[in-house]
């Protein structure tokens, strides 16, 4: 899929694949197949599971979504007994799961990962946590590789979640370092893993205040805010400034085919916020309205760019070449170890695109969810970390990782 | 100090680098606490004589604010008052001097409240009278006094040597000046005082017992014998009376000095007889001096406060020069040449026609310097005493490798050998080369009586370098190889054995080897993979081994992925590179540097080398890495740089002209000949042509905007990253 028609041979190379395999499968469901955990498949291989959860959190509803929804609760809920409630299921999963780990650990995700103001990350941490309250390990050398099991099953069963990742990473390296702290007997160490794991729900929450704080000093009065995608935290952002008096104009992208503008610019309308719609192909029009584009992030990787909602790429390009600024807003814990080169440079997400007519079967779709935009057309990164500028995110994850 | 330089003028203005300087510059501060006067460190900053004991020094209160607390003041910008004031003993001392004054001498003034009154003056080179309020007043002085009088008195002639002044403030200052060194002759008495050794010379002979004559010789060559002993056995006196000043009352002050102006005055009159009177109270020893610095006398006096007064600028540039990073070699500097000329193991002739944009860097003509090395084979005795002793027995090559001192050396001249033709490049084959000939040479090593396997070794390991620089210009790499050899033997603890210590050494350069520049390639080759997909199309310029090492793995993991191998003249290290790739099934195209525009496009990904990455991500490499670097970004094609994290500095660079090489072992005629094509050799008569310069660069600088990513040891970072990274491994890897 990552050839550039640039050069005659690229041509063949794609006609040859083109011929063997016109869709090629996604690398996540492949590596979801080879994964040991064969009881609880990717529900739906040709979407990701970060798609899935986006749509379950932000109520994104297309018809085609629907279906591919329904069969991706009630999927694994064959296979266990799991209740879809998450509160029950995170239970369950909890109670049941002692024994072998690795599926237990995706169940345990996939509960939390349904709750809608719970971040991935955070689920995955919670998850995790799980696996250490229920682990049976006496030492903690085991209790670190049980944890290491789990959370490559965690990140090999949705690889395309740059936030499940890091989320992931982060938490291993807590305990890692904890270790090295030598506590006195391994329950200690063991429930202050666990108390550790419960703040993170808190920190989530709290991240996205100190956000909130820390960017208000930007949202001055009359500026006009072009925002894309449903982001909790540019949420967080602008309530608290319409809360502090703040008058300020949002523009919100149409964000097809999710439509998390429509959601956005309702959530601004009950908020008294002056809200205009705009039309993803309609940015450059209403750019030069437009004082700063506020967007949230999926991912912040180690360049300091972001992985972000399909369209924010061009958005940024539209708005440096108009030097406007453009504003990110992400939790420390987006912070990835991973360095995009260009746009190909990431596994994947794919998401089904409702076109509202039968597509031909020669006709490629463009599928992916997301599009990685560089650090030269970032301005600011809004993080709990404080406001920082793209190449800080390296020196932080340097310091954190190494 | 030799560790200091080098890092001085690898450092520019980072934060870091202040740190260093610092470091230096405490290092600088202890030493001259050791060398008992600055000046004197100075001077003899990369000689190893140091004294390991504090000697007299200074306390003054207005000394400059750079200094730190623990030492104590080091006030005088000028030379010449600045050597009389270190004579002074530290207050500390004090309670503990009388008991070590020989009887015979006269009673010491109190010191403590001479130099407090003293240092004041001795700052200022219009030399301004001593402030009065320090003069305070206190019976137990004011008897003191007295006696210092009578001293006074007792060598009647010592007022000769300020007839030769006719201002006031000119004898007060002097009387200043020499009244410390006149506590100084008493210090010299002291245990302390054997600081005076260091100027081995003629000081040394007096402080034994001699103690104004001691002093005389002391200040007479520290004064780089402008002053004659006499004069300073006479102001020694004087010095007697003038520390007694500040304990006078001021009636009592003009008093006495209306009594030096008479004695002035009569010393005008008779200023040549007065010195062998005064002799004649000096010791045997202050004879043989007396007469010499008689005749001279009227002479030095004046001349001391000549040079007094062009010293103060002098020392102060010395100072500013101080603060500054030690500056690279500079070639247009042409006495600094010169000087390093004389030094030089290997003589090269220099190019004829030298390129004007870079004089500042050695230019050599190539060829020549090989015999010309072998001749002077034998007067590296300079460094080895053992080579030339054996240089009269045999010449014979294995016989000074049986010398256990010379394997090591022979070791360290092979690969100065292999620099200086070629035969080994590539900073990482470099680097390794140069520490395995450093872990030979530590092996062979064996401390020579009487020194600290510490000290020594850094200086042979200096030796070493500045030999090796001459060979070819060290890379920045092996810059930091050095300095963590350096750090390395600084640090090794004072109760190590000989043989644990060089134990120690050798595993900490197998380390060095293993872990930052093999363990380092695995890491990246590992990281880089990852970026490489298939049906690629990776660009690759010159030869690196990284890159190579990159290649051949991903085509191990069965990644299919064409190269372009871009070449230039005149090394065409790109071939070399291509033949081994192509001997692994690796398809690869072949092109020269002329055509990287055209390549470009089908281009996917750009993996470069680097000599260097530098803190403002500037990336310092085979010349012409910058041009491939911009064509890459111009086609949007993103710029791999793969760089051990060893090779990463603080410096900052903005140009390729201020630091390159360039002739010495690449030949600039290399560029106006093509092998094997006689019929286009126009420029074969060049060296006729005296407008006709050719630039045959080494190195040049890539601009960070040009980089995508630098993979490294501590994975892949924007090329913003590379301070952080100096930030935090430097410190921890190679400075501890």
């Amino acid at each position: 899929m990552w050839w550039r028609q640039r050069s005659p041979s690229f041509i063949l190379d794609r006609r040859s694949l083109l011929s063997d395999d016109p869709i090629p499968p996604p690398p996540p469901s492949s590596t979801t197949m080879s994964n040991p955990t064969p009881l609880f498949p990717n529900p739906n291989p040709n979407l990701s599971a970060y798609y899935q959860t986006r749509a379950a959190h932000h109520g994104v509803v297309t018809s085609d979504w629907l279906a591919q929804a329904q069969a991706a609760a009630i999927e694994p809920n064959n296979n266990s007994d799991d209740t879809p409630s998450s509160e029950e299921l995170e239970i369950e999963g909890g109670v049941r799961g002692g024994g072998e780990g690795k599926g237990n650990v995706i169940d345990e995700f996939n509960g939390w990962r349904r709750q809608p103001e719970l971040a991935e990350a955070v689920a995955a941490i919670k998850a995790l946590a799980s696996v250490i309250r229920l682990s049976g390990a006496t030492t903690m050398m085991e209790l670190e590789i049980e944890l290491k099991k789990a959370s490559d099953s965690l990140k090999s069963w949705d690889k395309t979640s740059i936030s499940l990742t890091a989320g992931c990473d982060l938490f291993m390296r807590y305990v890692t370092r904890t270790t090295a702290l030598e506590y006195e007997d391994f329950n200690s160490a063991k429930s202050r893993l666990l108390e550790r794991a419960e703040k993170f729900g808190e920190i989530s929450y709290k991240a996205r205040r100190i956000i909130a704080m820390v960017s208000q000093d930007f949202v001055f009065d009359g500026c006009t805010i072009l925002v894309h995608g449903f982001s909790r935290v540019v949420l967080e952002i602008l309530k608290l400034a319409a809360q502090n008096k703040k008058l300020f104009r949002v523009f919100c992208t149409e964000g097809r085919p999710d439509r998390t503008g429509l959601r956005f610019s309702n959530e601004m309308a009950k908020l008294d916020v002056p809200v205009k719609l705009v039309i993803d192909s309609a940015v450059a029009y209403s750019m030069e309205e437009v004082d700063m584009v506020l967007v949230g992030a999926d991912g912040v990787v180690e360049s300091g760019g972001i992985i972000n909602m399909m369209g924010t790429y061009q958005i940024a390009l539209v708005a440096h070449s108009m030097n406007k600024p453009v504003y990110v807003a992400a939790e420390s814990y987006k912070f990835a170890r991973l360095y995009p080169l260009d746009q190909k440079d990431m596994a994947p997400a794919l998401r089904p695109i409702d076109f509202g007519v039968p597509i031909p079967s020669k006709v490629e779709v463009e599928r992916s969810a997301r599009d990685y935009t560089p650090p030269q057309y970032l301005t600011l990164l809004f993080t709990d970390l404080g406001v920082l500028t793209p190449s800080v995110v390296s020196d932080e994850l340097i310091q954190l990782y190494l | 100090m030799e560790n200091g330089t080098i890092d001085a003028y690898e450092t520019p203005n980072l934060k870091l680098h202040i740190i260093k300087r610092n470091q230096n510059k405490t290092r600088n501060k202890l030493k001259s606490n050791y060398s008992s006067s600055p000046l004197l460190a100075s001077f003899t900053q990369s000689s190893p004589h140091t004294i390991p004991f504090p000697l007299p020094q200074n306390p003054n209160p207005l000394s400059s604010p750079i200094m730190d607390p623990r030492r104590p003041g080091r006030t005088v910008p000028d030379p010449m008052v600045r050597q009389v004031g270190f004579f002074t003993p530290p207050p500390v001392p004090m309670p503990v001097q009388p008991a070590h004054i020989e009887p015979s001498s006269p009673p010491p003034p109190h010191p403590t409240t001479t130099t407090d009154t003293v240092s004041p003056n001795s700052l200022s080179p219009v030399m301004i009278p001593p402030p009065r309020h320090v003069a305070a007043l206190s019976p137990l002085r004011r008897g003191r006094e007295t006696e210092v009088d009578v001293v006074v008195g007792s060598y009647g002639t010592s007022d000769a040597v300020l007839g030769v002044f006719d201002d006031e403030s000119d004898v007060f200052s002097l009387g200043v000046g020499v009244g410390r060194s006149g506590s100084g002759r008493f210090g010299t008495s002291l245990p302390s005082g054997g600081g005076y050794g260091l100027r081995d010379g003629k000081g040394i002979a007096g402080a034994a017992d001699l103690g104004p004559v001691a002093n005389a010789g002391n200040t007479a060559v520290a004064n780089e014998n402008a002053i004659g002993s006499s004069a300073e056995i006479r102001s020694d006196k004087l010095a007697n009376s003038k520390s007694a000043k500040e304990k006078t009352s001021k009636a009592e002050r003009r008093a006495l000095q209306e009594s030096q102006r008479a004695a002035k005055a009569a010393a005008r009159a008779e200023s040549g007889k007065a010195p062998i009177a005064a002799s004649a109270e000096v010791g045997t020893a202050a004879n043989a001096k007396q007469p010499k610095t008689a005749k001279t006398l009227n002479k030095d006096t004046a001349s001391v406060v000549a040079s007094e007064k062009k010293g103060s600028d002098h020392q102060s540039e010395k100072d500013r020069k101080k603060d500054v990073p030690h500056p690279r070699m500079q070639f247009d500097d042409i006495s600094r040449v010169e000087k390093a000329k004389k030094r030089a193991v290997v003589k090269r002739t220099e190019a004829r026609n030298r390129v004007e944009l870079f004089r500042h860097l050695p230019q050599y003509e190539h060829g020549t310097q090989l015999p010309d090395l072998e001749s002077k084979f034998f007067q590296l005795d300079q460094m080895h005493p053992a080579v030339y002793k054996l240089e009269n027995e045999a010449q014979d090559f294995k016989f000074l490798k049986d010398d256990y001192n010379l394997e090591g050396y022979l070791s360290i001249i092979s690969v100065g050998l292999q620099y200086l033709t070629g035969d080994i490049s590539g900073g990482n084959a470099r680097c390794i080369a140069m520490l395995e000939a450093f872990q030979e040479a530590v092996k062979d090593y064996s401390t020579p009586p009487e020194k600290t396997l510490i000290r020594d070794l850094t200086a042979k390991v200096s030796s070493y370098v500045s030999f090796l620089i001459e060979c070819r210009p060290l890379s920045i790499s092996m810059g930091n190889a050095i300095r963590f050899l350096k750090t390395r033997i600084a640090n090794l603890p004072l109760t190590l054995s000989e043989s644990e210590a060089k134990a120690s050494l050798q595993s900490d350069i197998d380390n060095f080897i293993g872990e930052k520049i093999l363990l380092g390639d695995k890491v990246i080759v590992k990281h880089a993979v990852t970026k490489i997909r298939d049906g690629d199309i990776l660009l690759t310029y010159g030869s690196s081994s990284s890159v190579e090492m990159i290649f051949l793995h991903a085509h191990e993991l069965g990644k299919q992925f064409r190269v372009v191998v871009v070449d230039s003249r005149p090394k065409f290290e790109g071939q070399l590179l291509l033949r081994r790739l192509v001997a692994k099934g690796i398809s690869c195209t072949y092109t020269h540097i002329n055509a990287v525009s055209y390549v470009m496009h089908e281009v996917t990904r750009v993996f470069l080398g680097a000599a260097s990455v530098l803190s403002n991500g500037t990336v310092y490499s085979r010349v012409g890495t910058a041009s491939v670097a911009m064509v890459a970004n111009a086609f949007r094609v993103p710029v791999l740089v793969c760089c051990e994290a060893y090779k990463f500095h603080e410096r900052v660079q903005l140009d390729s002209i201020c630091f390159n090489e360039l002739g010495g072992f690449c030949d600039p005629d290399q560029i106006a000949k093509v092998p094997g094509r006689t019929e286009i050799d126009y420029l074969n008569n060049w060296p006729i042509s005296e407008n006709l310069q050719l630039l045959n660069l080494i190195y040049d600088a890539t601009p960070s905007d040009y980089i995508s990513m630098i993979i490294t040891d501590f994975g892949m970072v924007p090329p913003t990253s590379v301070p952080v990274i100096v930030r935090e491994y430097r410190r921890d890897q190679i400075w501890v």
